[in-house]
């Protein structure tokens, strides 16, 4: 039993982990380029709106946002992407909620590696993280919103290369 | 602190909901306070506009329906008021077992039905209850009356299906069959509990079997539930064997959908929600026996 | 120092002097004083655990109407830039570069009202970089772990652990005796166990506060701190002035269990009226309070070898203590660890070290016998576990281990000065009549802390002309009782009514100096202060009455409560005013203590039994009886003893079932308000709770007493550990036992196979 605490009922939260493979029927040069269609990917993330491009491939801006109930919570993202082409794609978005000021952050890395015959294998693995009063007021409905926002985006992104057509939306 | 708002009274739900239109998303409906208020300080909402219900003619109402088959609970009637009311404690004894054990006295003096149900903050002992009796909440809204159950009013974690241009105006909670007997238990080291559960047993005619038996558990996922699958299995059930104990019962919150926080994880809420159904079984047919 | 003669006002259980106006709300706490021109401040905090500060943006908050200023360190001259810190000095007013915990102060609004203030706070936008936290204290002390000060601070003028460079050690403090690998060689048996003790919060009724007004050439302070002289010298520093011109004014204090001692939000104050030109209150809430001070978490890891006959060989300990942000009280809490560590047992062999690590968190400071729940918590487990091994009883391996009074704990120290087996054999007396017929489990602990060190006060006693009484100290009433016992010995000692006595509350302009409201050591240590203020009164008195009489002083004396010339009686009001000529003039006396001896004064002595059931579906354990023994020398006051000795108990039900400031791994606080952070309720009490008072007359104190208020909590986790042990077979070693960590442990243990 030596170790760290545990099952202390006072819940250490965690990070909200997210792992998700994806196969696409096409080369990574192809998938590669399609990941850097900046507005179709935006719109794979629910609630975003308002992406600008601060440095192009380097840096972005967007908000997020959504409702807990009566409460709107949106969240400005500074978004940085570090790439090696085409085979790897690092990204971090960081903000805090216009109302509480509550840290959120997310990190992504999305990895491309040749499957099959001519069709690319994506890795998404990363975590998303809310901290301050928005984790402390409502922290298991928080984590799951959170998540729910994380497994949304990944299903979209799995949709953006559906038969190569333009499958965004959910 | 507090943010400055300005506080409507309306005396009509028509008036009210007429607010609700005109200030969106800058208005909130106000009943109790005891948790909207909360939220408040900490920053959420920023509402400007409060829309206190409590000054609406009825909504404070709690009496026995024309056909004498519901009670009819205004939703601006206080936990307090529950907990005391000769005819809830009559003829809704689980409905007033539940009220009693509502966070605190301070809570219990201001907190209303209507709020708790509309504010649906997931660890909550009302709608746990209300369930196991077909409850149905009332709305009114710019394009009429309608009623729904409870069950689907109750849609997520501080989410209904009040609509952005409605107002609950009232509770209709069926009384129980005749002979039947019910428990309310809750537990919880904090101030919101980790898991409630409500039972109502419907003994036969010869109070020795069930023909009927409804079973909630709340606060343990994101919304109150009864449990279909653990209210089958006992149909048939002695009331004797249950009072001793009933052997499914630790399975009985297996499928729950919880969310791990500061009042437990998953697994323990899962596992607890099966103890106090165990127990409420055996106090409700104790109950039902007597 | 004993007393002839029979007592009349010690051994009392009177009523509290301040009772009537607290429960009448007539006392005036902090928040209820009126200073005029005062302007309230809100503070901006920090959203997260570890951030560089990269700019602050106030000019919106600054354009609100109703605002005076809205302000970052960087606009607060010098004084923002000059660190405090009584030990190390490594804190500022607000956050400079960067902020090291959820909640530090970033930047302040300070505006003619409250709401104006928390509205336009809302206004000040500051962006971070976001830093690696550093929120769990293994992790804090690894190799090439995030520093949480990135350059060694100066050691504060009490200082005397430097900080590790290169590490996040804010303070190392190592003992050791004999050769313990020689001790573990000769042992039996050899255990070796890690327990862990949560970081837990004070919650005093009243939050932290301060209301300061700067001029010049002075500086006065109203605040509830709990340390009016040390932090007099904090501020004198940081405001380069001499000492008399520092005021702090106490008025009534809402507790503070050592979450009020050295300087908090008052150096905020006081810079912030220097900056803006008037006075400026600071209040900040319990949730406020949270984010100031908190006790230290630990993670002790012990090896105690004995022989087969249960005689200790050896005990090894290493033990990471997490200090948060600041260092605050933490090397001294590192101090006091490695001795209260070694236990009230004979150790032949020991090597203790005890490492204070910064984290990225509230501070730890101060809090109700510091390192003593933490170190009891871990050396009182273990001895239950080492009797289990052994196969004895847990309070049979005590007894034979229990030092002897005259005995050293550790050289240097003063030898112990109660008996033990004695008391451990009457608290097992006191547990067989609170005997619960339900119970499922019993378990004892023992708890010794060496309190009470540098034993400096003052104290002056003013004897007026009608007789009654004046006494000026600069301890502090925090709610322990304090005034009541104080007015005791002086009525004691100069046989004036109790109510004509009127002791009042701090104020350094007035009240002479005094080390610390802390450490169990007012009625020992301030109440020595007074008693020889009131006896230099007394013998004044008697060289006046001489001087009156016009006889050699010998043929005065002072006999049943008066002055006696002869055979003449005087009473003490009336040689006051026979010398003076009329009714006027008062005497003054004063009283000084710089040492009782040996350091500590005194040992303080906390036992507890618990008697427990436990629900193995839910894992909550039910408290059926508690048992405190505390060994107290003399009670002054028998009630206001047990009340401390009940109330240190109760806190310490806190956090052996309930409380745990949690982190998550970003390094917010989980659980940051009264809602959602659980403190034991009256509905958590067990049918049966009190404490033994045992009086053998034998402390440095006032009429043999010892200072007590502390040692309740030290015994309480282990007690209800053992006793869970006991019933379950489950031992759990890490605090708090709360439900679901009970039912997993059980759920655990029913899962392995069971043993041959």
């Amino acid at each position: 039993m030596d170790g760290a605490p545990r099952g202390g009922g006072t819940a250490r939260a965690a990070l909200i982990e997210l792992r998700r493979v994806i196969d696409v029927a096409a080369a990574p040069e192809v998938v590669w380029r399609r990941l850097w269609d900046v507005p179709a990917l935006a719109r794979c993330i629910p609630g975003c709106e308002g992406v600008e491009t601060v440095e192009a491939e380097r840096r972005y801006r967007a908000t997020i946002s959504d409702r807990v109930g009566p409460f709107r919570i949106a969240i400005p993202l500074d978004v940085r992407v570090e790439s090696t082409p085409p085979t790897r794609l690092s990204l971090t978005a960081a903000g805090r909620d216009s109302a509480l000021g509550s840290p959120v952050t997310v990190a992504l890395e999305v990895s491309l590696a040749p499957a099959g015959a001519g069709g690319t294998r994506l890795t998404l693995a990363g975590h998303g993280d809310v901290g301050g009063k928005l984790a402390a007021l409502g922290q298991g409905v928080i984590d799951r919103k959170t998540r729910e926002i994380l497994d949304r985006f990944a299903g979209n992104l799995a949709g953006l290369f559906v038969d190569g057509a333009d499958a965004a939306a959910v | 602190m507090l943010p400055p708002f300005e506080i409507h009274q309306p005396v009509t739900a028509a008036e009210a909901v007429a607010l609700r239109a005109r200030f969106g998303e800058a208005g909130a409906l106000y009943a109790g306070g005891s948790e909207l208020l909360l939220a408040m300080k900490e920053g959420l909402g920023g509402f400007a506009h409060l829309i206190d219900v409590k000054t609406i003619a009825g909504l404070a109402g709690l009496t026995l329906a024309p056909d004498g088959r519901a009670v009819t609970i205004g939703a601006a009637v206080t936990h307090r008021t529950l907990e005391r009311s000769p005819l809830v404690r009559e003829r809704l004894p689980l409905v007033a077992e539940m009220a009693r054990q509502v966070a605190n006295a301070r809570v219990r003096a201001v907190g209303t039905l209507g709020g708790n149900l509309c504010f649906a903050e997931p660890h909550s002992d009302p709608p746990t209850a209300l369930l196991v009796h077909g409850a149905r909440v009332a709305l009114a809204g710019a394009s009429g009356a309608r009623r729904l159950p409870l069950a689907d009013f109750l849609v997520g974690p501080y989410e209904s299906a009040l609509g952005p241009d409605e107002i609950l105006t009232h509770v209709d909670v069926p009384l129980p069959p005749a002979r039947a007997a019910g428990a309310y238990l809750k537990f919880g080291m904090h101030e919101r509990p980790t898991v409630g559960v409500a039972v109502l047993l419907v003994p036969d005619e010869h109070r020795a079997a069930l023909a009927e038996a409804r079973v909630a558990v709340g606060c343990v996922g994101p919304v109150a539930t009864r449990l279909p699958a653990v209210e089958s299995a006992l149909a048939g059930a002695r009331l004797a064997d249950l009072e001793a104990g009933w052997p499914d019962a630790a399975r009985a919150g297996e499928a729950l959908d919880a969310v791990s926080d500061l009042h437990g994880s998953a697994d323990y809420k899962r596992a607890m929600a099966g103890v106090f159904v165990g127990r409420a079984l055996a106090l409700a047919a104790r109950r039902a026996r007597s | 120092m004993s007393q002839p003669g029979p007592l009349r006002e010690i051994g009392h259980s009177v009523e509290r002097k301040d009772g009537v106006a607290k429960v009448t709300g007539r006392a005036q706490y902090l928040d209820d004083l009126v200073i005029s021109g005062a302007v309230y401040a809100a503070i901006v905090r920090s959203p997260y655990a570890h951030a560089r500060i990269l700019s602050v943006e106030r000019a919106a908050a600054a354009a609100v109407p109703g605002v005076v200023a809205a302000l970052a360190a960087a606009d607060l001259g010098a004084l923002g830039e000059r660190p405090f810190g009584t030990f190390l000095k490594d804190q500022r007013v607000l956050a400079r570069d960067k902020a090291r915990y959820e909640g530090e102060p970033v930047a302040v609004v300070v505006a003619e009202d409250p709401a104006t203030a928390a509205r336009a706070a809302s206004l000040v936008d500051v962006a971070y970089e976001p830093l690696p936290p550093v929120i769990d204290v293994v992790r804090a002390r690894e190799p090439g772990a995030t520093l949480v000060h990135d350059t060694p601070p100066a050691l504060g003028r009490q200082g005397r652990w430097p900080t590790v460079p290169g590490t996040n050690v804010c303070a190392r403090v190592a003992i050791e005796q004999g050769d313990v690998e020689q001790g573990f060689r000769d042992a039996d048996v050899v255990l070796e166990r890690t327990y862990t003790f949560p970081r837990v919060f004070h919650y005093t009724l009243e939050p932290h506060g301060a209301v300061a007004s700067a001029t010049p050439d002075e500086l006065t302070v109203w605040t509830n701190t709990g340390h009016p002289y040390q932090l007099r010298q904090e501020l004198a520093d940081m405001f380069e002035l001499d000492l008399a011109r520092i005021r702090i004014v106490v008025p009534y204090v809402g507790g503070s269990f050592g979450g009020k001692s050295f300087p908090k939000l008052e150096p905020l104050a006081a810079v912030l009226s220097a900056t803006v030109g008037r006075p400026v209150k600071v209040l900040n809430g319990v949730e406020g309070s949270m984010r100031i001070n908190r006790r230290h978490g630990a993670r002790v890891t012990l090896r105690v070898g004995a022989r087969r006959d249960g005689t200790l060989t050896a005990k090894h300990a290493r033990v990471l203590l997490d200090g948060g942000a600041y260092a605050d009280l933490g090397p001294v809490v590192t101090e006091k660890t490695s001795v209260r560590l070694l236990g009230p047992y004979r150790v032949p062999h020991y090597s203790i070290q005890v490492e204070n690590v910064y984290t990225t968190t509230t501070p730890a400071g101060a809090f109700r016998s510091i390192g003593g729940p933490q170190s009891v918590w871990a050396t009182e487990s273990i001895m239950d576990e080492l009797a289990a091994a052994l196969d004895m009883d847990p309070v049979e391996l005590r007894l034979h281990n229990l030092v002897s009074r005259g005995e050293s704990v550790r050289p240097g120290l003063r030898p112990m000065d109660a008996d033990l087996g004695d008391d451990l054999k009457r608290l097992g007396k006191a547990m067989d009549e609170a005997h619960a017929p339900e119970a499922a489990g019993r378990g004892v602990a023992v708890g010794i802390s060496n309190p009470a060190e540098l034993p400096i006060s003052t104290a002056i006693v003013r004897l007026h002309y009608d007789g009654s009484a004046t006494v000026l100290c600069s301890m502090v009433e925090v709610g322990q009782g304090l005034h009541t016992v104080l007015a005791q010995i002086v009525a004691e000692e100069l046989s004036v009514p109790r109510a004509a006595v009127v002791v009042v509350s701090p104020d350094t302009r007035v009240g002479p100096y005094d080390w610390s409201s802390g450490a169990s050591r007012g009625v020992t240590i301030v109440g020595t202060a007074v008693q020889r203020a009131a006896q230099d009164v007394r013998a004044q008195l008697l060289a006046l009455a001489a001087e009156v009489a016009g006889v050699p002083a010998a043929e005065v004396a002072w006999r049943d409560g008066a002055v006696h010339v002869g055979e003449r009686r005087v009473a003490p009001a009336q040689v006051i005013r026979e010398w003076y000529g009329r009714p006027a003039g008062e005497v003054i006396g004063r009283g000084y203590v710089r040492n009782l001896g040996r350091d500590p004064a005194f040992w303080e002595i906390g036992m507890g039994g618990a008697e427990i059931a436990v629900d193995r579906d839910t894992g909550v354990i039910q408290l059926l009886s508690y048992t405190g023994l505390a060994d107290v020398g003399r009670a002054i006051n028998p009630q206001l003893c047990e009340q401390q000795d009940v109330g240190a108990i109760v806190m310490g039900l806190g956090h052996t079932l309930f409380e745990e400031m949690a982190y998550s791994e970003s390094g917010s606080l989980l659980n940051p308000s009264m809602i959602e952070y659980r403190v034991p309720l009256v509905t958590d009490l067990p049918a049966t709770l009190h404490a033994v008072l045992v009086e053998n007359g034998d402390g440095a104190g006032p009429y043999g007493a010892k200072g007590m208020g502390e040692g309740g909590n030290l015994a309480v986790a282990p007690a209800i550990a053992n006793a869970l042990a006991r019933a379950t077979g489950v031992r759990i070693r890490d605090l708090p036992l709360t439900p679901e960590r009970v039912w997993t442990a059980l759920r655990e243990a029913a899962a392995r196979p069971a043993r041959p």
